[in-house]
């Protein structure tokens, strides 16, 4: 059954988040609903990318990192210590902002997470990662290739090639961080037509500092500030009648 | 890169297949020509001893090596690197790696052999030890430090533990470095080796004529092998890429 979309995936509560001495997130509370696209919008420098790195437990790689607040996925405690964060990097994939493609050939990264979920038949796997690779439009221009090395592609297939690896890992919660950042003009609405298809099938977090992709892709967004969540609401309410003063001088453009 | 990566392995093999034929073949030889003609026992008994402790340099070597890759991927992955304990080690170990070779094997004779007054084999562990293990530890450090944090961060996204991190990738992008210092490392041995030789029994006799290799025989083999292993390390391509075709 699909799922109504008003349940929160994510619910997070005043979150504050310090590097060392350094306060990086200050009082985050809102909610992620599944199967919508919530775009984080801001200059940089603002904590969007700490923010989604809360999300999938990544900043936990940094031993200067420290946070208060809760974040509950589907329920439950994100950070509580009976979870590893390999558990949870499973249920929230992610994409970053440069492409990195292991030094595997084609097939065996969009394998690599699928191998990793226990799948192993061959004809399975090769399915599997067929879907994959249609899902992100990637299937027919390296249907030939699948066994050579990913350094044919250009950035932009190699993000996506990235992004069908993340989907490879069955995720519930995909994290884009900043995926257009490296691509050219040509590129980037493919990558968002991908977003947009994908938004049914998963809950999308998607991070970006263009003001006009944000508009174009999401349904939620927020916009942070110096580390403050300034406002959060649907996206045409943000781009259309924004409440805080903050929020519009940099909508249309005046701030940062 | 690509084409030259299938060249560079044939390279690599011919050149540790000539250093393992080039010892095997020279100190056999010298063996067969010293004992089969000699009348000295003390002389014989000397080119003995140095041709086991030889031998027994590439096990010792190898168990160490394995050991220094475990120090350093234990280092470098589980020890958090802010902590004062991190940074003393890591910095013994770059002052014990940057002491010449020479002064621990001269060590080793005067403090280790000359005292015990009889051959054993834990002068040679010991020094080899000291020899190897900083730095192989070091560079194996390095090799881990280089590769890209992005690369172990997507690792981590898509789920995997920090084994299957380590084993799957942070070893493989690292592996041309790990070796290029390893293959250093032996050369390091093997050429003090040589120059220990040189310092403390080049002057004994070998009476036989006949027989062209001595212990200066066995120099030039070790400081030739010596030789070729650096050269091979520096061939080592330090952006080689693994598993680039399945």
């Amino acid at each position: 059954m699909h799922q109504p979309s008003n349940v929160p995936t994510l619910h997070i509560s005043d979150l504050n988040v310090w590097f060392g001495k350094n306060q990086i997130l200050k009082n985050l509370t809102f909610d992620v609903l599944a199967n919508q696209v919530t775009a984080f919008i801001g200059p940089s420098n603002s904590g969007k990318t700490t923010l989604v790195r809360c999300l999938n437990r990544l900043n936990d790689l940094n031993t200067e990192f420290r946070h208060t607040g809760k974040i509950l996925f589907n329920g439950k405690d994100l950070y509580s210590p009976k979870r590893k964060a390999s558990e949870i990097t499973k249920q929230i994939g992610m994409v970053f902002h440069k492409p990195i493609p292991f030094r595997k050939s084609i097939y065996d990264n969009v394998a690599y997470s699928a191998r990793m979920r226990g799948m192993k038949h061959s004809t399975e796997l090769y399915d599997f990662v067929e879907e994959c690779l249609r899902k992100t439009q990637l299937w027919d221009e390296v249907c030939d290739n699948l066994k050579s090395s990913p350094d044919i592609l250009s950035i932009g297939q190699q993000q996506r090639l990235c992004v069908a690896r993340a989907l490879a890992g069955m995720p519930e919660v995909l994290i884009f961080d900043e995926p257009c950042e490296q691509l050219d003009a040509a590129e980037t609405p493919i990558l968002e037509a991908i977003v947009q298809s994908l938004k049914g099938q998963y809950t999308l977090i998607f991070v970006t500092n263009k003001r006009r992709q944000a508009a174009r892709v999401s349904d939620v967004v927020g916009f942070l500030w110096c580390g403050e969540l300034v406002e959060f609401g649907h996206t045409e309410q943000i781009f259309t009648n924004p409440k805080d003063k903050r929020t519009e001088d940099y909508v249309s453009g005046r701030l940062g | 890169m690509k084409r030259s990566e299938p060249i560079f392995h044939i390279i690599a093999l011919f050149i540790l297949g000539i250093v393992f034929f080039l010892i095997w073949n020279f100190t056999g030889l010298t063996t067969d020509a010293v004992g089969a003609n000699t009348e000295d026992r003390a002389v014989q008994d000397t080119l003995d001893i140095i041709y086991e402790h030889l031998y027994q340099l590439m096990p010792i070597c190898f168990v160490i090596i394995l050991l220094s890759l475990a120090v350093a991927f234990f280092l470098e992955e589980w020890l958090p690197h802010k902590s004062w304990y991190y940074r003393i080690i890591e910095r013994k170990i770059a002052i014990l790696a940057s002491i010449p070779s020479l002064i621990y094997g001269l060590l080793g004779i005067y403090l280790l052999v000359v005292p015990a007054d009889q051959v054993s084999y834990y002068p040679l562990i010991i020094t080899v030890t000291l020899l190897v293990m900083p730095y192989s530890v070091q560079s194996t450090q390095k090799a881990i430090q280089g590769v890209d944090i992005s690369v172990r961060e997507a690792v981590y996204a898509l789920g995997a533990s920090r084994w299957q991190v380590i084993t799957g990738h942070v070893f493989p992008y690292a592996l041309p470095m790990i070796s290029g210092g390893i293959l250093t490392a032996i050369s390091r041995v093997l050429a003090t080796a040589a120059l220990i030789i040189v310092f403390c029994v080049w002057k004994i006799p070998v009476p036989n004529s006949t027989s062209p290799f001595g212990i200066p025989g066995i120099v030039v083999v070790l400081l030739s092998s010596a030789l070729l292993l650096s050269v091979l390390s520096s061939l080592v391509p330090k952006n080689m890429n693994i598993n680039r075709i399945v």
